[in-house]
């Protein structure tokens, strides 16, 4: 047999493309590496004055949220930019499986995983304690967590959460927002709760280091954090008032990311300059008729008050930072209706023959006058200002009385009122949004719907039904019934005249990668993940 | 010096009595901490809940009386927004304002004494009219305007200066960079006040027969002017100044908002916002002790650059 001559030369072969793999390799290495920002220290600007408590129990607004993210875990998560319902992936539970009747929610928990700063692993004995402390007393979120009736934790690694109600939507309750953050058992009972709210201590990417009041809060990368080490080492999340010095600070580059401002001029100069924009999950804008209060325990006057305004003209204003609610439920979220399902009656554009006529058949031809209390929010008096001058022109003459928006707040739950413009955002499913606002027990109810005859029946009108029906049973069809039933009855009644849906901004340099796509989000400012992280200007 | 002592301890009965009013003031606003805090969220339940943690729910007496035995003590309370400490909080903001009010009156008192005194020696000519048109300038223009255009020139067009921040006290070069826009908005209208009012003032002077006298023993018209004018010119610069001082401090709240940085303005709008009433009333004493201490300070410099003034 002769000998190969071959094999010396595949041997040479072999060891070059394997060297050249390893040299693309590095390569590549090295020009991702180049991308990056020498310094990966984030700055975040948000609006406030001061920090309110970090405790996910005790503190839950703008300002605390996009903290609340970066410092705490939860069982579930949105995906990151996404505030879909249907997209819910896993956290620290692993896995879960709810029971038929959608009463027991069995979570897996994943193992390993560490809390900040010594204070161990995280088990479902911390579990159970967040999702205790959310629906006690003193919680502000304690709404959301009332139907939980009982909390097993048969292992460290196993949450079983016994509901009153069965709850298709529970999910939401444990994801990452309000009560669904998960708190370290060990160190709030070690640093006390002051303390604690001031310096949480979580299993998130990333951990609170210190905080001047007032001022700024540093947190820096949590190493062991499960999904992986972070690539931003530390973020500055400063509190910066005013949004003119927001946005000369971000085009100055001395900030990396900010808090906008719902205005098609404010985006429009921060793109000209260069920033790239994302947007936040939006809240909701309605105006709620008190119908305990004459002229709008009638619903024809209702419903003249909502002929007479529309949607066109607070659109125009807002541009494209607002879209138009035609229901109750806004239309990014699942189960709401369009306004091409609507009968055209329900669609309630502008008609002001129509608004006329309907008062005259309550009785004012004339029109009619009434006062109101407003807030100096302008997220509040804007709309306000518009259909005023627009009621004006079917003779609806509204003398409203501006007030600071926490009097206003005040007084709204203290004393009888008109007409309630109301905001505010909400998990991403009905029940959410149909449950505070309009069912009998809603504790934001200022319509008072679900408690009085809203169509002059002589009955009493309520969605209550149909929100239970939608929350005990985990067939979407049936839940969507429910859903289509209880916008239409809404529509109807006219409890309160849903405008749009206002879409809050945040400006990011370009050189801001997050690592996701900001369309949206759950936590009301932008989300600081494992991923996210700073390329070279 | 007893004058003096009288009037040091006269601004605590002053103290006390602005601690009170404004304590039962606050508390009858309505829209209280709670609502603040809790946001749109806020219902009974959550609402009693706080005021129970705080002691709100208890007779206002009762929260008067708890209140005054803590200022006793120089304990300020606790915010109600974050629990951080008021006296730790102060002590952080107060060093930054008063370094502002500071900055601010020397770039007041350079510019308005400089260009007032040159205008007055130089009177009817292009300086004398470029003066007064510097303090039609700084008379008109807002400070919190000037902040923002001194940003956009110095920060993001030059790139020169940082725009928001204080600095480390232990950086004194940041410290400084971070000083000199703030300080030149907020002095730069008042620095127009005294220029006023010492060009007027030196005009008054210059006529006087104790500096014909000067210049007849051959004296330089540097050393009439600067040195013997000017003393006396500055008399009634002096009692502006200790306005300005007060009405600079004042302006500093705005400021500390246009420039980020921290200080007891931004404190005291943080906590109207937020109904946080400890730190309100506390900043208010605050202000209110400075002002006093600025004006017995103006008292005690006049009567040292004037030696006519005798207070009994």
């Amino acid at each position: 047999m002769l000998p190969s001559t071959n094999a010396p030369r595949r041997r040479v072969l072999a060891l070059l493309i394997g060297a050249l793999a390893i040299a693309s390799l590095a390569l590549t290495t090295a020009v991702a590496q180049a991308d990056l920002a020498e310094e990966q220290v984030l700055r975040y600007a948000t609006d406030g004055r001061q920090f309110p408590p970090l405790d996910p129990s005790l503190g839950a607004n703008n300002i605390s949220f996009p903290v609340q993210n970066m410092v705490f875990d939860s069982l579930v998560r949105f995906p990151p930019g996404s505030p879909r319902l249907d997209a819910i992936e896993p956290a620290l539970a692993e896995s879960w499986e709810a029971s038929e009747n959608g009463r027991v929610w069995t979570f897996r928990l994943r193992q390993g995983v560490q809390f900040h700063r010594g204070y161990g692993e995280l088990t479902s004995a911390d579990v159970a304690f967040s999702l205790e402390r959310a629906k006690g007393e003193a919680s502000v979120v304690a709404g959301s967590y009332r139907n939980i009736a009982a909390i097993e934790t048969p292992d460290p690694y196993t949450v079983v959460v016994r509901l009153a109600e069965p709850d298709a939507f529970f999910l939401t309750g444990v994801a990452n927002k309000y009560g669904g953050w998960i708190v370290s058992q060990a160190a709030l009972e070690d640093m006390g709760q002051d303390a604690y709210s001031l310096r949480p201590v979580g299993s998130g990417p990333f951990m609170v280091e210190d905080v001047v009041p007032g001022e700024v809060l540093h947190l820096v990368r949590h190493d062991g954090y499960w999904r992986g080490q972070p690539i931003i080492e530390r973020i500055e999340y400063l509190l910066m008032p005013d949004l003119t010095a927001r946005t000369l600070a971000l085009i100055n580059g001395e900030v990396d990311v900010i808090r906008g401002a719902v205005s098609p001029e404010w985006s429009a100069t921060v793109t000209n300059a260069g920033m790239n924009l994302g947007f936040s999950a939006p809240g909701q804008f309605i105006l709620m008729f008190n119908m305990e209060l004459e002229p709008f325990d009638d619903v024809r006057v209702r419903q003249a008050f909502a002929y007479a305004i529309g949607r066109d003209a607070v659109m125009a204003f807002y541009g494209d930072t607002a879209i138009p609610m035609y229901t109750n439920v806004p239309p990014y979220v699942m189960g709401a209706l369009s306004a091409e399902e609507l009968p055209e009656p329900l669609r309630y554009e502008r008609d002001v023959e129509r608004a006329r006529a309907l008062l005259a058949e309550a009785g004012f031809p004339n029109g009619l006058e009434i006062d109101a209390l407003a807030s100096e929010n302008p997220d509040y008096n804007n709309p306000l200002q518009i259909w005023k001058e627009l009621w004006a022109d079917a003779g609806i003459i509204v003398n409203y009385t501006a007030v600071d928006h926490p009097t206003y707040h005040a007084r709204i739950r203290s004393e009888p009122h008109t007409l309630i413009p109301y905001g505010g955002v909400k998990a991403p499913h009905p029940n959410d949004w149909l449950g505070d606002w309009y069912t009998s027990q809603g504790g934001l109810n200022f319509s008072h719907y679900g408690q009085v005859d809203a169509d002059g029946d002589g009955t009493v009108d309520s969605i209550d039904e149909y929100v239970a029906a939608a929350r005990a049973t985990l067939d979407p069809e049936a839940q969507q019934a429910a859903w289509t039933a209880a916008q239409l009855q809404l529509l109807e009644d006219m409890p309160t005249f849903p405008s749009h849906v206002v879409k809050i901004a945040f400006a990011l340099r370009p050189e801001v990668d997050l690592g996701y796509e900001l369309a949206s989000t759950v936590v009301d400012g932008v989300e600081i993940w494992e991923t996210t992280r700073l390329l070279s200007r | 010096m007893t004058f003096f002592v009288r009037k040091a301890i006269g601004i605590v009965p002053m103290v006390l009595v602005l601690v009170t009013v404004v304590f039962f003031l606050l508390r009858l606003v309505p829209g209280g901490p709670a609502i603040a805090v809790l946001g749109d969220r806020a219902t009974p339940d959550s609402i009693a809940a706080f005021e129970a943690r705080w002691g709100l729910d208890r007779p206002l007496l009762v929260q008067y009386a708890d209140y005054m035995a803590g200022l006793a003590r120089l304990d300020f309370g606790r915010s109600f927004i974050d629990g951080s400490s008021v006296r730790e909080s102060l002590a952080r903001a107060v060093p930054h304002s008063i370094l502002l009010m500071l900055a601010a009156t020397a770039v007041s008192l350079v510019l308005g004494i400089t260009v007032g005194v040159l205008a007055a020696l130089r009177r009817g000519t292009w300086t004398d009219g470029a003066s007064r048109a510097f303090a039609l300038f700084g008379f008109s223009i807002p400070d919190f305007y000037l902040g923002v255009v001194l940003i956009l020139l110095f920060s993001l067009q030059l790139g020169w200066l940082p725009m928001r921040g204080a600095g480390d006290w232990d950086d004194t070069a940041d410290l400084a960079l971070r000083l000199i826009m703030p300080a030149l908005a907020l002095g730069l209208p008042t620095a127009a006040v005294v220029m006023r009012i010492a060009r007027a003032s030196m005009l008054e002077v210059l006529p006087s027969d104790y500096l014909r006298t000067a210049r007849a023993k051959g004296l330089s018209p540097r050393v009439v002017s600067f040195k013997h004018a000017l003393r006396n010119a500055l008399i009634p610069v002096v009692s502006v100044v200790g306005l300005n001082m007060g009405l600079i401090l004042g302006n500093t709240i705005v400021l500390e908002i246009v420039f980020s940085r921290p200080g007891i303005g931004r404190l005291l709008i943080g906590s109207i916002f937020n109904r946080d009433f400890a730190v309100l009333q506390s900043t208010l004493v605050v202000y209110a002790v400075c002002i006093a201490l600025i004006n017995l300070l103006t008292d005690l410099a006049y009567g040292v650059v004037n030696p006519a003034i005798r207070y009994e």
